[in-house]
């Protein structure tokens, strides 16, 4: 039996989202409570530069996504294909450079001695002309991670009724979070990347296209 | 106290309406250990249901004198035969979860339950036999810290002798205010372990009498509980009788 002092002295060094004692199995660490809040502290590790500290911590996120999902959920098969439908539409977009290319090249003329001249009529393709449709890609991913908050949802009402659980927490809120909680979060990530995507694209469409062709965003 | 007043419940579906609970009036005091019996499709769970609030329905429920809603749900507890626990967790897990929204927690209780039962406790629950489930499920409601504990059937799947230990350790370990709501149809076995009890018939309270009063009549609850359904005796050797003909020859 745990003395109080030893759970307290567990409670402090408690890392974020984990349990004080040892999961006992290898795929444990997944299926630990959820924590709707942080409790505890952080541990810090020491050294380490910045890129590191980094890429541990999302490979630290990645593992603990478990947080973010239902109580027990097996949460692995829908994270691993969230990713995948949002690596998609971000390998796909690498089109878009081929597109620019042709567009630039577009431009030019071979002009005898001279080589190669802008034409002096040439317009620019506007960016969305360019790279719009590679906002569609998204689309399926979006609509997966809509799905999902209903899978949460319908989570509590298979195998057992633990549904009966949840609507008795005092928290109201602790039920709609834990079903929207993962989708969200996907949300902003996805909105996010779509993001910075669309700026690094049109970053480079402003370097590449010559200023005179007048190129616009749309 | 939990009060119960003119709680009517009907279910709507593609087929039309069908009223399971007609005008059913009831109160619970702190401390009660009250049976509720009746047929399969009485009405006990959708009693049960409706007092937590899972379902919608006509009448009032309060429980000392306020409506039951978010700030007083935790007061109450439910243990049910479906299983209310998240199969892949494990029971620490589980009473971590517990701890972290049911400020009243009793994790000694808890503790001392599952040594009691050696129920392993980091197995996760998807693991457990439907006995060990149903154990598990009434620990859980037992030691959330409410002070009505509603159990709908609970030992669905245990063995006699697992429902003996787990009756002497209840009446070991429950504190004078805790009450206990506990639908099941093992009439003779709980006879000594409850206060009340409480018949449902066709949606109606049939019957409501103390144990201790039908003691002084020299009653069993099972007798009672005959008397009250209107229990024929012969209804079986007579349908019989008729099938076969009034016998073999």
């Amino acid at each position: 039996m745990k003395t109080a002092e030893n759970r307290e002295e567990n409670r402090g060094m408690r890392k974020f989202g984990q349990s004080s004692e040892a999961p006992d199995a290898a795929g444990d660490r997944h299926i630990l409570t959820a924590r709707f809040r942080v409790s505890g502290g952080r541990t810090k590790k020491a050294g380490g530069d910045g890129a590191m500290k980094t890429l541990r911590k999302i490979g630290r996120l990645w593992t603990q996504l478990w947080q973010w999902f239902p109580p027990g959920y097996e949460f692995v098969w829908e994270r691993n294909t969230a990713a995948v439908l949002l690596a998609l539409p971000v390998v796909l977009s690498l089109r878009y450079f081929g597109k620019l290319r042709e567009a630039v090249e577009w431009l030019y003329y071979v002009d005898g001695d001279r080589g190669r001249v802008l034409r002096p009529d040439g317009v620019a393709k506007p960016f969305l002309e360019l790279a719009g449709e590679y906002g569609g890609l998204f689309v399926p991913y979006f609509l997966f991670l809509a799905i999902m908050a209903a899978f949460h949802y319908a989570y509590y009402h298979r195998e057992t009724k633990s549904i009966y659980l949840m609507r008795r927490l005092p928290r109201r809120s602790v039920l709609v979070a834990s079903c929207v909680r993962a989708p969200l979060l996907g949300m902003a990530v996805g909105a996010a990347a779509e993001a910075v995507l669309g700026v690094i694209y049109y970053g480079i469409y402003l370097l590449v296209m010559p200023g005179v062709c007048a190129p616009g965003f749309w | 106290m939990l009060e119960i007043k003119a709680l009517n419940k009907t279910y709507f579906d593609r087929l039309g309406s069908r009223q399971v609970l007609f005008d059913v009036n009831l109160a619970i005091g702190p401390g009660e250990i009250v049976g509720l019996f009746g047929e399969n499709g009485a009405g006990k769970t959708t009693l049960m249901k409706s007092i937590l609030g899972f379902l919608s329905y006509q009448g009032e429920i309060l429980l000392d004198n306020k409506p039951i809603d978010r700030s007083n749900i935790a007061r109450l507890s439910f243990a049910t035969c479906e299983h209310s626990f998240f199969p892949n967790l494990t029971p620490d897990s589980h009473a971590e979860f517990y701890g972290m929204h049911f400020g009243r927690f009793r994790r000694e209780r808890y503790e001392t339950l599952m040594e009691f039962f050696e129920l392993p406790r980091r197995t996760a629950l998807k693991g457990y036999s439907t006995g060990q489930k149903n154990q598990f499920e009434v620990i859980m409601a037992l030691c959330q810290g409410a002070e009505y504990i509603l159990m709908d059937e609970p030992f669905a799947g245990n063995d006699v002798f697992n429902r003996e230990d787990f009756y002497k350790v209840l009446l070991g370990i429950l504190e004078p205010e805790e009450t206990v709501f506990l639908s099941t149809h093992l009439i003779e076995e709980v006879e000594r372990f409850i206060g009340r009890a409480v018949l449902l018939k066709g949606g109606r309270i049939a019957g409501d009498v103390s144990t201790l009063e039908l003691e002084e009549r020299g009653s069993t609850l099972l007798e009672y509980v005959k008397e009250t359904y209107g229990y024929r005796a012969d209804r079986v050797s007579r349908a019989l009788g008729e099938l076969t003909g009034g016998g073999r020859t």
